[in-house]
């Protein structure tokens, strides 16, 4: 057990610092951000002196080493364009960014669920269906497409909710449904699919024969079995949620880490990309390892292996 | 072997599909308009149900350009930078997949490392931070979105190579004499190709998607070259007044991906039942 954790633990630790290094090298291929931060007709001395002050003069791995050990320390160095530190203007933003995030996913698993759950137990009849029909179409839809038809329903057309910003529930709405339709779909039609699997099996069989009710059958012994699945497509989805919200975010102006990030690719921002994006992975990272303990919680018999 | 009975939404999904790709390859001859011909005296008129006249059946963008038309030629290159994203990404990511299964040891260790480091970055970021790189352009499009696909694939071809590199039958064809790269080629990559086919078909959908994405947010396609992406990125500061220049591109990708995807779910159930609950 504790050599398992310790070796999820040292993956997990390979994968962010490789992370980093691919982001790092990625950006530093982008060009020149001194050209960027001094005025076009400059004079060399001038371009030389910005570049050293930033350590921009440094051959790349050490840059990289600087760079990461200062992030371990929470320094994710300054931005180009607001002059202020990375860590700061993140930290700022993050909390709305997983505030929609979050939003989002529990939106998807209440509804995913039991829509799941209905649908495996009228399996063929009009309700599961049209749920079905309704998750197929909930895959193929595109969000930021999806997040504009809302607006422009729900806030030219009828008025009831705001078009842009935060501050309230109410802002909070279109753009947490339009990014749970990222993962509802899907999700509930694997919770329909392993239900349907789990539902087959002896165990339940011999659950209903105890005389067992059919909701301690449903929720206490079949969803228990199903949720392995559930889990990893839930913890694998992570990515697909945090990288969505970058695009909610700037169709709905939500200030959080994704427009944070969107404007940074534009002003080339490098250090600012890097943050994000290191963040947003280890964030990542480190839900997938947590859904990995959870497996051990879910199926003792994983402890083994 | 009996023939899978087709079943009718895979019949749509057929002639959507169909219908979509052909509409696109004979846009010349379809559409009423040049995509990029502008008609400044008539700008913004709605489509013909709403309003509008039949001459610009789905109405006309901020400069006077027809929406019908737009939709026709952009499908093109839509649709070609979806294919030619999987055509790329599916191959390198078999290969990957196969090398690292068959292989195993510290080749299968690095590969895998590689590949989850990958899949930490989510996919816009990456996407973002190489279009930075590469600038724009359809070509630097392909490469992006090729680099963003290949994962899946080599961690679904690792799983099933690994599962076939202890059977009897590669047992066999190494013990009569042929080299590793024979087996691993012309033996284990058969057996391997269809859980990748089926994944393929989805990631037709998604590519698109993802263009229509990068296009959307304005760092895809140059804003000259006309896909639904772009489409929608310029309709929409016109969405209060003009909801047509948005609502027919994103209705072109949505019917797209769902028959795309209805295709891939025949698919998996005729060649691969078992990933089900995996794709």
């Amino acid at each position: 057990m504790l050599v398992h954790v310790l070796r999820r633990l040292w993956s997990t630790l390979t994968v962010a610092v490789g992370v980093a290094a691919v982001i790092f090298v990625l950006l530093h291929l982008s060009g020149d951000p001194v050209a960027l931060l001094v005025p076009a007709d400059a004079p060399p001395e001038v371009m030389r002196d910005t570049r050293q002050a930033l350590g921009l003069d440094r051959p790349l791995p050490q840059q990289f080493f600087i760079y990461l050990s200062r992030a371990a320390a929470g320094d994710l160095g300054t931005s180009l364009r607001h002059n202020l530190p990375v860590a700061q203007l993140i930290r700022e933003r993050l909390p709305r960014t997983i505030l929609l995030a979050a939003a989002a996913l529990a939106l998807a698993l209440v509804i995913a669920i039991p829509a799941g759950i209905v649908s495996a137990l009228r399996r063929g009849t009009l309700v599961d269906r049209l749920a079905m029909v309704l998750a197929v179409a909930g895959q193929a839809v595109p969000i930021f497409w999806l997040a504009l038809m809302l607006i422009w329903l729900f806030a030219v057309r009828l008025e009831w909710l705001p078009v842009f910003g935060s501050g309230t529930l109410l802002h909070l709405v279109l753009p947490a449904v339009s990014l749970s339709t990222i993962v509802l779909g899907r999700l509930a039609r694997l919770v329909r699919s392993s239900m349907l699997e789990v539902l087959g099996q002896d165990y339940v069989r011999t659950a209903r024969a105890k005389g067992l009710g059919e909701t301690s059958v449903v929720w206490g012994h079949a969803l228990k079995n199903a949720a392995i699945p559930i889990v990893t497509v839930v913890g694998l989805q992570l990515a697909q949620l945090l990288g969505g919200a970058v695009v909610t975010e700037t169709i709905f102006a939500w200030p959080g880490v994704g427009v944070l990030a969107a404007e940074a690719v534009f002003n080339r921002d490098f250090p600012v990309v890097q943050g994000v994006t290191l963040v947003i992975s280890l964030i990542f990272v480190v839900a997938n390892l947590a859904v990995d303990l959870a497996y051990v919680a879910l199926n003792p018999r994983i402890r083994l292996g | 072997m009996r023939r899978p009975r087709v079943r009718p939404s895979v019949l749509g999904a057929g002639v959507v599909l169909a219908a979509v790709v052909l509409l696109a390859v004979c846009a010349d001859w379809v559409a009423p308009a040049r995509p990029n011909e502008q008609d400044i005296t008539a700008r913004l008129r709605p489509p013909a149900l709403a309003g509008g006249t039949w001459s610009r059946p789905l109405g006309t963008d901020e400069l006077g350009r027809d929406v019908l038309s737009r939709l026709l030629y952009g499908g093109r290159v839509s649709l070609a930078v979806g294919l030619l994203a999987v055509a790329v990404s599916c191959p390198l990511g078999v290969v990957v997949g196969l090398a690292s299964g068959f292989f195993g040891g510290w080749i299968d260790r690095t590969l895998m490392r590689v590949t989850d480091i990958q899949l930490a970055i989510p996919t816009i970021l990456l996407a973002m931070a190489l279009v930075t790189v590469l600038g724009p352009g359809v070509l630097n499009l392909v490469i992006v979105l090729s680099v963003t696909g290949w994962t899946i694939y080599a961690r679904l071809v690792r799983g099933e190579t690994l599962a076939l590199r202890g059977r009897e039958f590669v047992e066999a064809t190494r013990a009569a004499g042929a080299g590793e790269t024979r087996i691993m080629f012309r033996h284990v990559l058969p057996n391997v190709v269809s859980p990748a086919i089926v994944v393929a078909t989805f990631a037709v959908g998604s590519m698109v998607v993802l263009e229509a994405t990068l296009s959307f947010l304005g760092i895809g396609v140059p804003l000259r070259v006309v896909t639904w992406g772009s489409m929608l990125n310029g309709g929409r500061t016109y969405l209060k007044s003009a909801w047509w220049i948005t609502a027919f591109p994103g209705l072109a990708i949505f019917v797209t991906v769902l028959a795309i995807n209805a295709l891939g779910d025949s698919m998996r159930d005729a060649l691969d039942p078992r990933l089900r609950n995996r794709v």
